[in-house]
């Protein structure tokens, strides 16, 4: 019997369905558009409460200070005891002001970062508790001390751990705060805040603050916050000590010549790479904070005499009109900067060298860094920037001369070789020697694809090398080039899916799409040979010779901070050999023309001045 | 915004793409006609020879159903032969042979047989050069019999591409044995004012060896001339052969120079002659000497017109190497060198006037001493009365050659031989 | 005014001049003065180069009268009505010069290039690429001009370069053509050709000064004569007179001779690319000048929503002759009759008056 009834409650729990008890997964609600967000009554009851406990706290201050005032009184009188009660009962009238219903109710609606410091550390230490989201934040550090004196002052220190310099902290704060100085220094005599900054704090800088929103500037930039009780001021100490990438060399502008140090993600030092290739009082660096919610440091570099003053009015310009929670990169305030973000085509220059960079100002042009972008944004520029490098100035002339053509070059075939491949084999076949064509049409015998989806396909592979290439851990680079080699040169070739004609064509393409050295110009180049391609299939060279036509003119109407991006060409300016061919480097007496910088001449008339005075030993 | 007008672009773009093809063709969906060959055939129709290359390493099952070549399996190229009133539609004739659209704009010779350039080209002249296929830079033949036989026969034994045959073969023409003429230069003839159509002559060696010159040497002349396909050779060589050239008058032929009167017309038209000549020894006249010459400078046609009738002084500088001198005789200074400088004169002047005289006889101009009176006539209109047919058969022509020895090979004197015996004294 | 073209200097004036006047080398121009100057029909381009030049001090000196463009002067000198008369007359005469080079390019597109394209499409493809260089502005329209013109010269040069094996120099004898009475008075009646060349007076308002205008025309239009001039004596010296004259393209045809080696032969395609682009920026800059004169005459406060609309009717009219003879026909009589009326009567005419109103205001 017992069996039966096991067996059948065995059976009827494997049949029966039961629900199992978890309880439902989450779901992100959704915000419905039009209705509203119900205001809780709660909000009005917590916001009421505060006020009455803020009120309640001030009324325990002055319940206590009323209790010391009465022993002092019973004691004998003296004038210190006195004055620091004096003071004391001033801070206490000062809160008793600020905590006035009204003015409560005015600050309650007002911004709390233009709140103002009270003079109550604890009114203080709350209201960056709320604005740092406290407890529930582990970041914002809070050390309460007193610092020892006639009488002792209760003070907070705060600030963000992982920004700050623990030693500096230690030695330059707290150690003259809480040891060094002796039991008799008086701060409450005269301004406290003054009396710190001036006589016992050692910290490099040193600043004070009113509002809120000052502190929360600087604690985020990893300075430490001092408040001092009874003082409506916060003293602001340099305590920056984050930790940072150092200088390494340059990935992607690689030179063989050139300087060998690069960008970090720190704006300061990388301010300093640049001043230290120009030091002159005449670079300026002016900062300021870009996102609205990530508060990132952007510098803005020029050399003051030198550059056009409507560029730096206009750089600015542009800056402050940008409101975005937050930049990511250089490369995504470029595009925020640009006149024309529809195109693909750089407007800007992108380097992480600061040799360029300097270079770049020396010629009157502008620099923008971003606070965590190891790389610096020139502009504005024109086209013909972006076939330079950093060490162009490095080589003979007629060398560098030669290696801008290639450049040039690599471009130019780049852009127009598999189309004018597709252009000739479908249209006008009488144009390749007889042997070739015949060539071509036995190699072709067996691919099963149009050429037009060959080269589509071949370049695609290659794209995807590409791109494979630059995300793959450097450990495995080399297995992608024996993968990119192999497979798609030889299997496909000999597996008939492509002919050997098209390996040739994508393969120089895409080595020739190498020697560009601006790589989003590069990507924009290549992007743009695939119409080419498309249209050069469709109307052979004559969809060629539109496409180029139709780019030309596109890059004709283009401006780089209201600079066009072909000059000095279109439209013609007064230029230097400093374009197309590099000219030998005393003829490059003058700026280029189209920046309209303060000063034209770079170089004196004759800048090898040597050739004109005797040689050494032969003086008179 | 932005999507509107990738929309639009869109399909703008699939408009453009379904509005047809546009004539887009993939390579290995041609055939590519690489000669053409042109006969009369009976009542008056044309006979057209496609030659039509077989892609290299295609292999397998051949298309369309002439004749293959010998080179490689299955043969190099494709003979097909159409008989059609028009050369249209042996065009059309030809596609229907053969899966690939045949692409007329890699020919690069035209084969016309010889009696259908007697019987005149004009007609196939405007097809040629208004239609868009056709350039002017093919080359143009005429060959002795039929053109088809001519194609069949012609195996090129050192290219692999006929075509390259024709192109290699008509590039290096410094014997002057026979020129590079295209459809281009034809042309001129048959229209300008003042030079008559020719054409490179060839033909097909029966390779019997048989000794069958054009005409007797001249007496300075060790060799003889030939006309194609009567070159005395044997062998297992191609048995095409280019020498001379086809005389045009009006848009028929009329005559064939041989290839010494063929070499004068390149020495006129400078064509870059630079050969080998064998003369007679002027001291010696059992001997022969090897001379290397070529052309000292541009030959100089002055005109004048008298009375209606041309005068032309033609004056030619031919400098010369000596190449070797079997009788030993001392020709490199001296009297003797200006002695050898006159019968190698004498023997181009007498080529010149040899091939004057023909061309004169059969009224055709190759040379375009024509072109020469032009600047005569007071104006266009004046020239475009002219007959330069009839000008050019009165014209009176004085020839010029003068030569210069500059080199004498590597040897610059000559020891006699060892004397053996007594019978055979040394130089004196 | 928001349809003002901008700052232009020299090197755009150059390039605009020389754009909008170098198509003919490739159109059927060329062949049909062989018919009436012959062998010495390659002057035409020389001789109406300098009657334009000739011309062009007396346009110097009306444009002096009035700080304005051509269009103001006209005003000033000869009132209100008659100088809307005038631009009307312009404004055809461009919009005549677009459609007749719309239509032959397209056609030129499908004889030479495309023979399986519809001929539609080659219409609607010249029109977008019209209306693309429209978009940019006559501005940038000059500085693409500017930035093509060193490669289309080079390509121009190659060409003749390429063919000089073919060329005799004898053909180009005898050295009078039909008689220099008759070649010399065709060359003047070529100056047709030189409507572009007044395009900048037009715009006289964005050129820095009447020297930047004066130096433009000198140095475009130059260029513009002096390669033309090359590229038909090259191609008489090629084709010799009688065959000069039959051929509908002549510098595609030269293109044909090309023969170098069996390597270097049959490239005339590679040189649709010089064509097909002088073309486009020729219809372009021919369609701005009419809707620029078509703003100024009915003061029309913005020029692009016109733009569709008119390379759209300039398309519409290029497709209604049936055949390309009628076209190359009407578009060769117009040149040698119509067109002078713009490019000599008119500025003529303008003189005279600013020379009247001198003399009155003298006495």
């Amino acid at each position: 019997m017992n069996i039966i009834t096991k067996n059948f409650k065995a059976l009827k729990e494997l049949i029966l369905y039961k629900p199992p008890e978890i309880p439902s997964p989450f779901v992100l609600g959704e915000k419905e558009e039009g209705r509203p967000e119900p205001v809780s009554p709660l909000d009005q009851i917590h916001a009421d409460a505060d006020m009455h406990a803020s009120l309640l706290r001030c009324a325990e201050r002055l319940a206590k200070a009323l209790e010391k005032a009465r022993k002092i009184l019973t004691q004998p009188l003296r004038t210190e005891t006195l004055a620091s009660l004096a003071k004391e009962l001033e801070a206490l009238q000062e809160q008793q002001a600020q905590l006035t219903p009204l003015l409560q109710a005015y600050n309650r609606k007002q911004d709390p970062l233009d709140q103002t410091v009270s003079t109550s550390l604890q009114e203080n230490r709350l209201m960056l508790e709320r604005l740092y989201n406290l407890p529930a934040n582990k970041d914002l550090v809070m050390r309460e001390l007193t610092i020892p004196g006639t009488p002792p002052v209760a003070a907070i220190l705060f600030f963000i751990d992982g920004l700050i310099d623990k030693d500096t902290i230690n030695l330059a704060v707290l150690q003259p705060l809480m040891l060094l100085g002796n039991t008799h220094r008086q701060l409450y005599d005269g301004r406290p805040t003054t009396r710190l900054i001036t006589e016992y704090l050692p910290s490099n800088q040193v600043r004070t603050a009113t509002t809120f929103g000052d502190v929360l500037d600087s604690l985020n930039l990893g300075d430490t916050a001092l408040f001092l009780d009874g003082v409506s001021e916060a003293v602001l100490l340099e305590t920056k000590g984050q930790e940072h990438r150092s200088i390494d060399r340059p990935q992607m502008e690689q030179s063989v010549r050139g300087s060998q140090s690069a960008f970090t993600e720190t704006l300061r030092v990388n301010t300093g790479l640049v001043r230290a290739i120009l030091r002159t009082s005449d670079l300026t660096t002016e900062i300021s904070n870009i996102g609205v919610r990530s508060n990132t440091l952007c510098a803005v570099m020029y050399l003051h005499s030198l550059v056009n003053p409507r560029l730096v009015q206009e750089m600015k310009r542009r800056l402050d009109g940008i409101k975005v929670d937050h930049v990511t990169s250089a490369g995504a305030l470029l595009l925020q900067l640009i006149d024309h973000p529809m195109l693909p085509f750089p407007q800007a220059l992108t380097t992480e060298r600061p040799d360029r960079v300097a270079a770049a100002l020396l010629e009157g042009r502008l620099a923008v860094l971003l606070d965590g972008s190891p790389f610096a944004i020139v502009a504005p520029i024109s086209m013909f920037t972006l076939f330079h490098t950093g060490e162009d100035f490095s080589f003979s002339w007629i060398a560098a001369s030669f290696l801008r053509l290639l450049r040039f070059i690599g471009t130019f075939l780049t852009l127009t070789l598999p189309a004018i491949y597709i252009a000739i084999s479908y249209f006008h076949q009488e144009a390749i020697p007889t042997d070739m064509i015949l060539a071509i049409a036995a190699a072709r015998e067996r691919v099963p694809f149009p050429s037009i989806l060959e080269i589509l396909m071949m370049e695609f592979a290659f794209e995807l090398l590409r791109e494979a290439g630059t995300r793959i851990p450097s450990l495995l680079g080399p297995s992608i080039g024996i993968v990119g080699g192999i497979i798609l040169g030889q299997a496909a070739v000999s597996a008939g899916i492509v002919s050997p004609i098209t390996v040739v064509i994508v393969a120089v393409t895409g080595l020739a799409s190498f020697a560009i050295p601006d790589y989003s110009y590069s990507y924009a180049i290549r992007l743009f040979r695939f119409v080419l391609e498309i249209l050069a299939f469709m109307l052979g060279l004559v969809g060629v010779a539109c496409g180029l036509l139709a780019l030309t003119a596109l890059l004709c109407s283009v401006k780089s901070l209201g600079v066009p991006y072909l000059s000095p060409v279109a439209p013609k300016t007064r230029a230097g050999y400093d374009i197309v061919l590099r000219g030998p480097i005393y003829t490059q007496e003058l700026r280029p023309d189209d920046l309209n910088a303060q000063d034209r001449r770079r170089q004196a008339g004759v800048s090898r001045q040597w050739r004109e005075e005797p040689p050494a030993g032969r003086e008179e | 915004m932005i999507v509107r007008l990738l929309i639009t672009a869109l399909l703008l773009g699939v408009m453009l793409l379904c509005s047809g093809c546009y004539g887009a063709r993939e390579t290995e969906d041609i055939a590519y006609v690489l000669v053409i060959g042109i006969d009369k055939a009976a009542d008056g129709q044309q006979k057209f020879t496609y030659q039509i290359a077989r892609p290299r390493g295609a292999g397998g099952g051949g298309g369309g159903g002439g004749e293959g070549g010998e080179k490689g399996e299955g043969g190099a190229w494709v003979i097909n032969t159409f008989t059609a009133p028009t050369p249209s539609e042996t065009r059309m004739l030809l596609k229907s042979t053969m899966s690939r659209f045949p692409n007329i704009g890699h020919v690069c010779a035209f084969i016309i047989g010889e009696d259908a350039a007697r019987e005149g080209l004009g007609d196939l002249m405007s097809y040629f050069m208004r239609n868009r296929d056709f350039r002017g830079t093919m080359i143009m033949v005429v060959t002795e019999g039929t053109a088809e036989e001519y194609i069949k026969r012609n195996n090129p034994k050192l290219e692999t591409s006929v075509a390259k045959y024709y192109e290699t073969l008509l590039a290096n023409m410094e014997s002057g044995y026979y020129l590079r003429t295209d459809l281009h230069d034809f042309y001129l003839g048959l229209k300008a004012e003042g030079v008559s159509p020719y054409a490179a002559y060839s033909a097909t060696n029966p390779m019997s060896g048989a000794d069958r010159p054009a005409a007797p040497p001249a007496p300075e002349e060790a060799g003889k001339p030939y006309i194609a396909g009567d070159v005395p050779r044997t062998g297992e060589g191609d048995p095409t052969e280019f020498a001379g050239l086809a005389l045009f008058r009006g848009d028929r032929m009329v005559g064939i120079l041989d290839s010494d009167e063929t070499r004068a017309v390149s020495i006129l038209r400078s064509k870059g002659v630079r050969g080998y000549v064998g003369i007679v020894d002027p001291l010696k006249p059992e001997k022969n000497i090897n001379i290397a010459f070529r052309l000292g400078a541009k030959p100089k046609i002055k005109a004048a017109l008298y009375d209606g009738t041309p005068l032309y002084k033609v004056s030619v500088f031919i400098e010369a190497e000596i190449m070797g001198i079997p009788s030993g005789i001392n020709y490199e200074l001296g009297e003797n060198r200006v002695l050898l400088e006159n019968q190698i004169s004498q023997l181009f002047a007498g080529h010149i006037s040899r091939m004057l005289r023909h061309t004169q006889m059969l009224g055709s101009d190759p040379v375009g001493f024509g072109l020469h009176l032009r600047p005569q006539f007071p104006d266009y209109n004046a020239l475009k009365q002219a007959d330069f047919t009839a000008l050019y058969q009165a014209a009176e022509i004085q020839v010029n050659v003068t030569t210069k020895i500059r080199r004498t090979g590597l040897d610059w004197q000559t020891s006699p031989w060892q004397t053996h015996n007594a019978e055979d004294p040394p130089h004196d | 005014m928001s349809y003002q073209p901008g700052h232009m200097g020299l090197a755009e004036g150059m390039a605009l001049i020389f754009a909008a006047t170098l198509a003919p080398v490739f159109l059927t121009t060329f062949p049909f003065s062989v018919d009436t100057a012959g062998p010495l029909a390659w002057s035409a381009p020389i001789i109406s180069y300098l009657e334009f030049i000739i011309l062009l001090y007396p346009l110097l000196y009306v444009m002096r009268h009035s700080a304005q463009d051509l269009y103001g002067a006209c005003r000033e000198l000869l009132g209100e009505w008659p100088t809307r008369l005038i631009a009307f007359y312009y404004v055809t005469l461009y919009l005549l010069d677009a459609v007749l080079l719309l239509r032959q390019f397209a056609e030129n597109t499908l004889i030479t290039a495309l023979p399986a394209l519809e001929f539609e499409a080659a219409i609607i493809l010249y029109g977008i690429m019209a209306l693309i260089l429209l978009y940019i502005g006559i501005e940038s329209l000059a500085q693409t001009s500017y930035i093509l013109m060193p490669l289309l010269i080079i390509g121009l040069l190659l060409i003749l370069a390429l063919a000089s094996s073919r060329y005799n120099f004898l053909f180009l004898t005898p050295w009078n053509g039909t008689g220099l009475v008759t070649v010399g008075f065709w060359g003047v009646r070529a100056g047709g050709i030189n409507l572009g060349a007044l395009l900048p007076f037009f715009l006289a308002t964005s050129f820095q000064n009447r020297r930047t205008l004066k130096n433009a025309v000198v140095y475009g239009l130059g260029l513009s004569a002096l390669l033309r001039t090359a590229a038909f004596v090259c191609y008489t010296a090629a084709f010799g007179a009688s065959i000069s004259r039959e051929k509908l393209l002549p510098f595609y045809e030269l293109a044909r001779l090309v023969y170098l080696s069996r390597f270097v032969q049959r490239i005339e395609a590679f040189f649709i690319i010089v064509w097909s682009i002088m073309g486009m920026i020729n219809i372009a800059i021919d369609i701005f000048a009419a809707l620029y004169l078509l703003c100024r005459l009915f003061n029309l406060p913005a020029l692009r929503p016109l733009m569709l609309p008119m390379v759209m009717i300039v398309g519409e009219l290029a497709m209604l002759p049936p055949a390309v003879t009628e076209v190359v026909v009407i578009y060769i009589t117009a040149l040698f009759s119509y067109y002078n009326i713009g490019t000599l009567v008119i500025p003529l005419i303008l003189f005279c008056a600013a020379l009247l109103r001198k003399w009155r205001e003298a006495a």
